[in-house]
């Protein structure tokens, strides 16, 4: 079955890719893959959170994520979290420069960048016979690299299937909208569709298949406006994502 | 009649060291009483803790007013009255596993049944406990009738819980009181055939809190 999704995804998402030039104004699609290990240990009314990431974004540019934080536990299902980040192969405006008479994307594989996020979270479980949970994730960002701000609002909807009394599968959409604070883009710069298929192996493990959906808008970056300042760069790029993912709950 | 009225005190006195606090009043299933097994005629003492198996179930009758309904692979614990002045203390601890309980309070009788951090008293009703063995700390409680008032170790304050609402107990802050609908499916009833008593609501469906679930 996960087989036979990869093959679906990978198969739609080549057959509409091709190659992005922000110069000629061109949309863009990609497809690329990731791995994603999280651990969450609960200690008192802290939930401790570290999280691996490896992958691709955007063409054939490596990605790596390393996570470390903490949620604090509030009453009616709220939480308030902080965490940091240290991420290589991210990717900004002025990423695309104009060198050695070509336009190309800085590789950023080795880059390393530093992020902050505070997070208030709130779950509700307004159905009181349907195993569904919905999660509104607020996040506030920065990037110590460039000093951008972020604000991303991601809403959750999560559904259980139960097995002797354990849930088996879960089922999970996130659509996150990522708002620009103090950077030259449009104000929502980034959009996503996530699909999440959880396998629950017991109460402490689960295995997940991911699919991501994610489109950025781009604006001019420095060299654009220097050398074709007639132009109008603005462009989209679609970028399709598959992942597996483990999940550790202790 | 010296000899007559000392053999009339030993009879009495040995008559109320071994007369029984409790029976039972239904069994079906294995149960044990301090690890040996439980027949219909077992006398129940203060201190014994009963054991369900696995389909089992078990009702007794505890003195002076307490009925409670044991469930399979439950461990429930009768514990020694405490007396203050003229009000009698009666004690029970749900170690894991579920019980529905039916006791009156009175003038000087009162009821209390402790399970994890928390403690139920009872102000004349019927009430459901449900203790989770999987490793979690859940602790369930719903009432049918009458009101439960519950403390929970650490907080000063207590919580009172009436008919058709119920609570989660999973740390040491008060409880948030709320109508849950798998209380609807409980069987409350604790007389008749096995078929009439038996409760067959899955209590770890219910333990599973879904908004505990964590993702990212």
């Amino acid at each position: 079955m996960s087989k036979f999704l990869l093959s679906l995804f990978f198969l739609l998402s080549t057959a509409f890719a091709h190659d992005h030039d922000p110069g000629r104004n061109v949309d863009a699609n990609y497809s690329s893959n990731y791995v994603k290990g999280t651990l969450f240990k609960r200690v008192n009314s802290f939930k401790l959170k570290l999280e691996a990431q490896k992958g691709e974004h955007y063409q054939n540019q490596s990605h790596s994520q390393l996570l470390l934080g903490t949620y604090y536990l509030l009453p009616s299902a709220q939480r308030i979290g902080f965490f940091f980040a240290e991420n290589t192969g991210l990717r900004h405006t002025n990423d695309w420069v104009f060198e050695n008479n070509e336009w190309r994307w800085n590789d950023t594989s080795q880059r390393k960048e530093y992020l902050s996020q505070f997070v208030y979270t709130k779950k509700f479980t307004p159905h009181t016979k349907t195993p569904i949970v919905y999660e509104l994730i607020n996040t506030y960002q920065t990037n110590s690299f460039n000093g951008q701000s972020s604000f991303i609002f991601q809403p959750n909807m999560h559904y259980f299937i139960f097995s002797k009394g354990q849930p088996k599968f879960s089922f999970r959409l996130s659509v996150p909208l990522y708002y620009a604070l103090n950077f030259d883009q449009r104000s929502i710069y980034k959009q996503g569709l996530y699909l999440g298929s959880i396998y629950h192996i017991n109460r402490h493990y689960m295995i997940a298949l991911g699919l991501k959906q994610t489109t950025e808008k781009w604006v001019a970056s420095t060299d654009s406006i220097e050398k074709r300042p007639s132009q109008d760069y603005a462009f989209e790029e679609t970028i399709g994502q598959i992942g597996l993912e483990f999940i550790i709950s202790l | 009649m010296k000899l007559t009225k000392v053999l009339f005190f030993i009879l009495l006195f040995s008559t109320q060291a071994f007369s029984a606090d409790g029976r039972i009043l239904f069994l079906k299933g294995k149960a044990w009483k301090n690890k040996k097994r439980i027949t219909k005629k077992t006398q129940l003492h203060y201190g014994d803790t009963l054991l369900t198996d696995k389909d089992s179930m078990l009702v007794v009758k505890i003195n002076p007013g307490a009925t409670i309904k044991i469930k399979p692979q439950s461990s429930f614990k009768i514990l020694a009255p405490k007396k203050k002045s003229s009000t009698t203390y009666n004690r029970y601890l749900l170690k894991f596993g579920e019980a529905f309980v039916k006791a009156k309070r009175t003038k000087t009788q009162r009821y209390h049944v402790k399970a994890r951090n928390a403690v139920m008293g009872v102000r004349g009703t019927q009430f459901f406990i449900s203790v989770s063995n999987l490793g979690n700390k859940d602790l369930w409680m719903c009432v049918n009738e009458g009101q439960v008032e519950v403390s929970v170790e650490g907080n000063t304050k207590t919580v009172k819980v009436n008919a058709g609402e119920g609570i989660l107990v999973n740390s040491n802050q008060l409880p948030e009181v709320k109508k849950y609908d798998w209380t609807k499916k409980l069987n409350w009833k604790m007389q008749g055939s096995y078929k009439d008593i038996k409760d067959e609501t899955h209590m770890n469906h219910v333990h599973y809190d879904i908004k505990s679930f964590d993702y990212e």
